[in-house]
């Protein structure tokens, strides 16, 4: 069947699995919308409308974020691509799997600065500090192998984001084949050597640690008899959240932030770490210090030097590595570590608890009730606010991929799109999104989305009155506040008129309410809590 | 995070920055605070600019770029790096196409240089690679003693030649040293070097125009400066004027200037039959000469083009002579030049005449779907002379660059040509504003574009920004709906459901206003402006 390179497209996204795209079309994306909609010709493919394409390429990122798969945007040149750009940053210092595909302007111009529409400089240019790669196809059948090259990163490398940019005359032209997927090689299993001189030294440890980020996400059934055979206390990053379940008594949780718990991996005599970066994201201190050296299991070689030079570096999927660990450390007897590991993290959890400062105690009231009242499958949307912050180490969740938070790149504004994506992917779990009342107001506009595709999204809304991480920042630092005192919409009539609905919590009974009815609904509920309110202290 | 930089004095190199702007005439700056940039918010207090906080970054910029429009100065934007950063690359891209002088001060972090990562906090490895795409310039400040050149350089660089974004990434640790030098001592004074001009070419110029039988100018957004000349010039010569979407307003109602695009027929035919044509300041870009991708713009009997900027002058169409030269140097001198001699001034009676019949045809060629759209516009420009009219990409917008006749110049510009985006009207709007509060600013935006970019309508809230946003509701995205349907494709995502448009104004405190038909437009819009509050003004398009 005879198909415009632009419908070849889209098939070929079915023929990789695709079925949802996150876009907003224009002339330059004509002929892959056609493909869009015959579904006879291409299979069926969704098309979901955002409001902006950073909205777009945010649920794309979210859909990423739930299910470890890609998530695709598809926008027009120019405008849709640098619109796009800060989710691909995201997706790039998060290490997600995102695909961008774009128009781009007839090839006959490129370059030579016509002025025609969408133009710029060089668009791939633009993308390529944000992606693993970025290209222009310059005949449909660089298509197939774009794909293939983006697609084995997405599967078997560390995950990053990818652009590939289609110009208009490209996009037209007829493609006779029907373009097939590759199949990719298996995740890199580390030396057998390797894994043993590991073990070794894990088992001549008396204090070890194990560090956890998002490069660890598919290892969490491997990670918990090695962390209880080792008796080692389990440090995640906020990538890592739930790969372990947050409860567990060896766990902390998201709290590397924690003047409590460096002090904790300041005395560890080993530590191992697997798929983190140990990012200063994760511990806003400039270095870490510890006292013992350390072992980097990463998939990426150039995270076995960095800013952490390893003892020993283990260059290798996760899941394989530490499965060959459990192997080999099967006879180890950490019971007695396992028990005093466990009443350290007591011990440390609660003076985690005492040390909190009084905003932050409001924060984990309202962590508290949402514990206890939302289901343990949910996932939680953050934005970088500081209800969130909180979360990090004061909010246990079950499993991995349910707590979001752009933790490198950190722009304001994804939380709402990365939970329209999440609930688009996994349609039977509750997903809650957390945001401040700055942050909400970037991507404000795709709570229309979310209504319009009917989805049920309690959105909770701190209110402290404007940028307050940044007001801090500034009080702390003796500058006197300037930007960040921005007033709210009413939010209860901003909601109705996105067609969503609002509560306001003014106390706890009302929240809890809030929450039960906000996950019942068929639309997007914002549920406003406000910093000062009394029932918060 | 906390670096406790007390004020004692020995001042720190980013607080110093936003005085150094000072010095160098910066009034209003357009910024998101964060961690990485405190350190230059920090010198705020000593200066007397205002600070614009918007609700994204992508609106500081449009903000920034309509403030450089009407104000006739850079627009200076203050933003983290990373995401700060990507967030204000649509509104830079912009600004390039459309030529006009941006300011983009950035922080940057200190070790993620040089493709380092390290996992920081916004990182983003070799942030300037990917600034120079939009960008004319992106300087690193490195050391104390770089931030005064870097300054004067961007300054220079962004008001020489073709004006254009520039940008300064500040590294978070050098923003934090102490600076080597005292602000209220520094010479801010640059240099802008202007090329002399060939009198002997001037000269030839004239001859060629003088010997001309059907002489024609074409006016492009580099002519805006030399307005006064053109009046003149065009009446001497005896030349019609067109003017390009940048350039309307230019030589105002005169009835030699053709306010339509070199895109319809019959603005077409007339280059052709022109004998001699004058081109100032345009790039003949596709978005003014081809919009229509027809490629059917005419071979033009003798070019003779006028530009800042050497590469402009050769772009999209063959010259037979060229001159790099400003505009108003040009003008001016060729104006001397002329009036030095026994120039022999055309009959003009009949052109004004013939101009007439021509303002006519334009109209007339307008698809009729684009009428009601174009009604919209012409009501605005002969109701309220004095507005600023700040548009998107829109129906409205798309039929007013073909034609309109805009009584002043600066005083119709919109991102449907060049860069083309969406959600640029609001914000750049709410700038224009801020440049000129005395003039009224109508800001005029579809329902879609309205919804990429209407958070910033709490901006024009929460600073108290008097403008009036026309939404031309016509249920989706028009323009690619039409398209789809020309090319058979089933309508997908074009449809977007708009808001309530009355709620969203009440909850952010604005006016709301629902025009019903044609003939209540001007009522409301004066009602509007005399409230002295910002508002929406709802049309849809099938009551209109
Ligand atoms: C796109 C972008 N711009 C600026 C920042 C800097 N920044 C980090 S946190 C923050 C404040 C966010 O305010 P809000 O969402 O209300 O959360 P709060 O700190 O008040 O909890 C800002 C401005 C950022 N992270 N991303
Ligand atoms: C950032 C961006 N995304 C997409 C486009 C493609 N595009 C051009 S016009 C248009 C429709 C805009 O709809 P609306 O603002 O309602 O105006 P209408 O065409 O309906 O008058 C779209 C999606 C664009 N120009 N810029
Ligand atoms: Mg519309």
């Amino acid at each position: 069947m005879n198909m415009t390179c632009g419908e070849a497209t889209i098939k070929l996204l079915s023929n990789y699995g695709v079925r949802i795209v996150f876009g907003i079309p224009g002339v330059h994306t004509l002929d892959m919308c056609r493909g869009l909609t015959d579904v006879k010709k291409t299979g069926s493919m969704r098309h979901v409308q955002a409001r902006n394409e950073q909205g777009a390429g945010f649920m794309a990122e979210g859909w990423a974020r739930a299910t470890g798969e890609v998530g695709v945007a598809l926008v027009i040149s120019g405008p849709g691509v640098t619109n796009a750009c800060t989710a691909l940053g995201q997706a790039y210092a998060d290490s997600l799997p995102l695909l961008l595909i774009s128009a781009e302007p007839d090839s006959k111009t490129i370059g030579k600065g016509w002025g025609v529409l969408h133009e710029i400089t060089e668009q791939k240019k633009v993308t390529e500090p944000l992606t693993a790669f970025s290209a222009t196809a310059r005949h449909p059948a660089d298509i197939p192998e774009l794909f293939a090259r983006a697609f084995s990163i997405f599967t078997s490398q560390r995950p990053r984001p990818v652009h590939i940019s289609i110009p208009l005359d490209v996009q037209a032209e007829v493609v006779r084949e029907d373009w097939k997927p590759l199949s990719f090689a298996k995740p890199l299993r580390a030396g057998k050597e390797q894994i043993i001189n590991a073990a070794n030294l894990l088992k001549l440890s008396n204090k070890p640690i194990i560090m956890i980020g998002g490069g660890a996400v598919n290892a969490g059934k491997d990670l918990l008899p090695l962390a209880e055979i080792l008796g080692a206390v389990v440090i995640s990053s906020t990538a890592g959240k739930g790969i372990i379940p947050d409860s567990h008594p060896l766990h902390l949780s998201g709290s590397t932030v924690r003047s409590e718990v460096q002090g904790y991996i300041r005395d560890a005599d080993m530590i191992l770490a697997v798929g983190t970066e140990l990012a200063e994201t994760d511990s806003f201190v400039e270095r870490l210090l510890f006292k013992g050296d350390i072992i980097r299991i990463d998939i990426d070689p150039s995270k076995i030097n960095d800013f952490y030079p390893a003892k020993m570096g283990i260059i290798g999927d996760a899941s394989l590595a530490i499965k060959g660990l459990v192997e080999e450390l099967k006879k180890h007897d950490g019971t007695t570590r396992f028990n005093s590991a466990c009443a350290e993290v007591v011990k440390i959890r609660a003076s985690i608890k005492k040390n909190l400062t009084s905003t932050e105690r409001k924060h984990q009231k309202v962590l508290d009730i949402l514990q206890e009242h939302v289901p343990a499958n949910t996932i939680f949307s953050g934005d970088a606010c500081q209800l969130v912050y909180t979360g990090a180490f004061g909010f246990n969740v079950a499993g991995p991929r349910q707590w979001f938070y752009p933790a490198g790149f950190c722009a304001l504004g994804n939380a709402v799109p990365n939970g329209i994506g999440a609930k688009l992917a996994k349609p039977d779990k509750p997903v809650v999104v957390l945001v401040g009342d700055g942050g909400f107001m970037f991507t404000m506009p795709e709570i229309i989305t979310a209504a319009e595709l009917r989805l049920p999204l309690p959105i909770i809304i701190w209110e402290n009155g404007g940028l307050k991480q940044i007001q801090d920042d500034m009080d702390n630092s003796n500058i006197k506040r300037v930007g960040v005192e921005g007033i709210n919409p009413d939010f209860e009539t901003l909601a109705k008129a996105c067609h969503c609905k609002a509560i306001y919590a003014d106390s706890d009974k009302a929240f809890v309410r809030a929450i039960s009815e906000g996950l019942k609904v068929d639309c997007p509920t914002l549920i406003l809590i406000k910093e000062n309110d009394p029932w918060l202290t | 995070m906390n670096t406790a930089h007390q004020d004692n004095g020995n001042l720190t190199v980013g607080s110093t920055v936003l005085s150094l702007l000072e010095k160098m005439g910066v009034e209003t700056i357009f910024g998101i605070p964060g961690v990485h940039t405190i350190e230059i918010y920090r010198g705020i207090s000593k200066t007397n600019i205002r600070h614009i906080t918007p609700r994204h970054e992508q609106g500081a910029g449009f903000m920034a770029d309509g403030y450089a429009r009407v104000r006739g100065k850079p627009g200076v934007c203050l933003v983290i790096t990373g995401p700060g950063m990507t967030n204000v690359l649509t509104a830079m891209a912009q600004a390039r196409a459309d030529s006009i002088p941006m300011l983009v001060i950035s922080a940057v972090n200190p070790k993620s240089n040089d493709q380092n990562e390290l996992g920081l906090l916004h990182e983003l490895p070799d942030q300037g690679a990917l600034v120079r795409q939009v960008a004319i310039s992106s300087l690193k400040v490195t050391k104390s003693a770089e931030l005064i050149p870097a300054l004067k350089n961007s300054f220079a660089k962004m008001l020489t030649g073709k004006p254009g974004p520039v940008h300064i990434e500040i590294p978070t640790d050098i923003q934090k040293l102490l600076s080597d030098f005292n602000p209220e001592d520094a010479n801010m004074a640059y240099e802008i070097s202007e090329d002399q001009l060939d009198h002997s070419i001037i000269a030839n110029i004239a001859d060629r125009l003088n010997e001309a039988k059907k002489p024609l100018m074409i006016l492009g957004g580099g002519a805006k400066a030399c307005n006064q000349y053109l009046y003149e010039l065009i009446e001497i010569i005896g030349a019609q004027a067109i003017t390009t979407i940048n350039a309307r307003g230019l030589l105002g109602d005169h009835p030699l200037c053709i306010p339509a695009s070199p895109s319809l027929a019959c603005v077409r035919q007339k280059i052709m039959a022109a004998d001699v044509v004058l081109a100032i300041g345009t790039e003949f870009g596709k978005t003014d000469f081809d919009l229509y991708g027809d490629g059917g713009f005419p071979p033009i009997q003798y070019l003779i083009r006028v530009d800042v900027s050497e590469d402009q002058l050769t772009k999209n169409v063959k010259p037979n002579m060229t001159i790099k030269s400003t505009a108003t140097k040009f003008c001016d001198q060729l104006l001397r030049e002329i009036k030095s001699r026994d120039f022999v001034p055309k009959e003009i009676i009949q052109l004004k005449v013939h101009n007439q019949i021509i303002q006519e045809k334009c109209l007339n060629e307008i698809e009729s779907k684009l009428r009601d759209p174009l009604d919209l516009i012409l009501r605005l420009i002969n109701h309220f002379p004095e507005a600023i009219l700040v548009g998107d990409s829109t129906q409205p917008i798309y039929a007013g660059n073909l034609y309109n006749n805009v009584k002043k110049a600066g005083h119709w510009f919109n991102s449907a040509t060049g860069y083309g985006t969406l959600g640029y009207a609001i914000p750049s709007a709410l700038g224009a504003k801020l440049a000129s509060p005395i003039s009224p600013v109508i800001g005029i935006i579809g329902d879609g574009g309205f919804q990429f970019t209407s958070n910033e309508l709490m901006t024009a809230s929460d600073e108290n920004i008097p403008v009036i946003f026309i939404v031309w509701n016509n249920n989706g995205y028009k323009e690619i709906k039409d398209s789809m349907k020309i090319e058979r494709i089933f309508p997908v995502g074009v449809t977007p459901k708009p808001p309530n448009f009355k709620l969203q104004a009440e909850s952010y405190d604005l006016s709301y206003y629902l025009v019903e038909n044609r003939h209540d437009l001007i009522k409301i819009v004066n009602t509007a402006l005399e409230t002295e509050m910002p508002a929406i003004i709802e049309i849809r398009e099938t009551t209109y």
